[in-house]
């Protein structure tokens, strides 16, 4: 699939509930699943629901993801996050870059509490990628930023 | 010798009339040079990225040498064009006549024409080195082949110290597989981060200034790039951190006219443990745009 034949996506960013499901139902429109690094949150679990669900949906790495706000192809987007704070909602990491993103670009968004999903066994930072390790064994521990998970003030999110 | 290198820095080779790759995709687990004998095999190396950015400047001229009788100039700019559309290879071209017209063989053109870059890669260098904090807390995408191991000497030379975060720059893992390794190599202080980790890098403080190369640059300052390029400089300026952009050749074009370059879907999956894309639909576009009101200052070569 081409650019230029994406029009009106819905973007969604974390692990997808069913309340959030539903809404995507609702809304019809062709979903957009970004990888969500380290974990790949977006392959091993969110796509698996979807396709169950009959939900029409295109994948995209976590960097292309400006390139399709800034050709304005990005209707909404739907985060959600693991829990509420008074100072703003705790999501995965990459859950900061897109509520940025998209208040940037005056797009909607809407928050959903995320369904549980367990880390273990999967990637747990940019040095390995489906299980494959990417850099030397000397550089592993020490250089590398961890993939904790992300406040998100509430000043972004109105 | 300098104290500082990297394969990256010549990635492509001219020996005996053979021109060696250095094969990018096997890195950093392996530094394998492929031959090539052929056009057919120069441009199929470049359609499956095992060179790109000073790399595929490089194969062009060399191609250029040793192709010579068989494929003229602009028709060599033409063929590798229609593999990858976004870089300005006509520029190249266009460069080599000018060249040729002070220098009695394309050999020796072609040789003058690389020092000649070369030199500009390192002035470069020590021009943002002197526009850089110190302590240079650096963040940066995809990868520059070996310029930033000239920024951190030439760092070092202004007696600034510097740290580096390099985004993995997905699917192609270049700053993983290319830039941390090159960097760590050297023992320069870098860590690795995924891309999606850029704002909360910056609203920590980690980060006072973003360098990335560029592919193209417009006489307004208008870049393209690696994709991921635009949202790290949407971010910095938002959290007021200067975004520096590394270009050479500004064209009086306007940057929405360059056709962006959409890779195979295949290739998002292809450093997956599966390859999904029979089954996964998925996009793939290989740069962005940035405009210049994102972008503090262009550092020409």
């Amino acid at each position: 699939m081409k650019i230029a034949d994406i029009n009106d996506l819905l973007l969604v960013w974390g692990p997808l509930s069913k309340e959030g499901i539903s809404q995507i139902k609702e809304e019809a429109n062709l979903v957009l699943i970004p990888e969500n690094r380290p974990y790949l949150i977006g392959l091993k679990y969110n796509i698996p629901l979807l396709k169950k669900e009959g939900v029409r949906f295109i994948y995209a790495t976590d960097n292309m993801l400006g390139f399709l706000f800034y050709k304005n192809k990005i209707k909404k987007t739907l985060l959600f996050y693991k829990e509420l704070k008074p100072q703003g909602l705790i999501g995965i990491c990459g859950s900061l870059y897109i509520a940025l993103l998209t208040k940037l670009h005056q797009i909607p968004i809407k928050i959903y509490p995320a369904e549980k999903f367990i880390s273990k066994g999967l990637d747990q930072d940019a040095s390995s990628l489906d299980g494959k390790n990417f850099i030397l064994d000397k550089d592993k521990n020490n250089f590398v930023v961890s993939a904790d998970d992300e406040l998100v003030g509430w000043e972004i999110l109105r | 010798m300098n104290k500082y290198t990297s394969p990256l820095l010549f990635p492509v080779r001219l020996e005996n009339d053979i021109i060696l790759v250095l094969d990018e995709i096997r890195l950093p687990f392996e530094e394998v040079f492929i031959p090539i004998r052929k056009i057919n095999e120069a441009i199929k190396i470049l359609y499956e990225m095992r060179t790109r950015a000073f790399g595929q400047v490089l194969l062009f001229f060399y191609s250029a040498v040793i192709f010579k009788n068989k494929v003229p100039l602009d028709e060599l700019a033409s063929k590798f064009n229609k593999i990858r559309p976004t870089f300005d290879f006509p520029l190249l071209a266009e460069l080599l006549k000018e060249r040729l017209k002070k220098t009695k063989s394309i050999e020796v053109a072609v040789n003058d024409l690389i020092l000649y870059f070369d030199t500009l890669r390192r002035a470069r260098m020590k021009k943002l080195a002197k526009i850089l904090p110190n302590p240079a807390n650096i963040l940066t995408i995809c990868n520059v082949n070996g310029e930033l191991i000239y920024l951190y000497e030439e760092l070092k030379n202004f007696k600034k110290e510097a740290f580096f975060y390099i985004l993995e720059t997905r699917p192609y893992l270049q700053g993983t597989r290319l830039t941390f390794w090159e960097l760590r190599k050297n023992n320069i202080p870098a860590k690795l981060i995924c891309d999606n980790q850029i704002a909360t890098l910056m609203k920590k403080g980690l980060i006072n200034s973003v360098v990335c190369g560029a592919d193209r640059v417009t006489k307004k300052g208008d870049i393209i790039n690696k994709i991921g390029t635009y949202p790290l400089a949407r971010l910095a300026k938002y959290f007021n951190i200067p975004f520096y952009a590394l270009t050479q050749y500004p064209k009086d074009i306007d940057v929405d006219t360059i056709q962006i370059e959409e890779r195979p879907k295949d290739e998002v999956f292809m450093f997956l443990g599966k390859n999904h894309s029979s089954i996964i639909e998925a996009i793939y576009p290989s740069f962005d745009i940035t405009k210049n009101e994102f972008i503090t200052q262009c550092i020409e070569i």
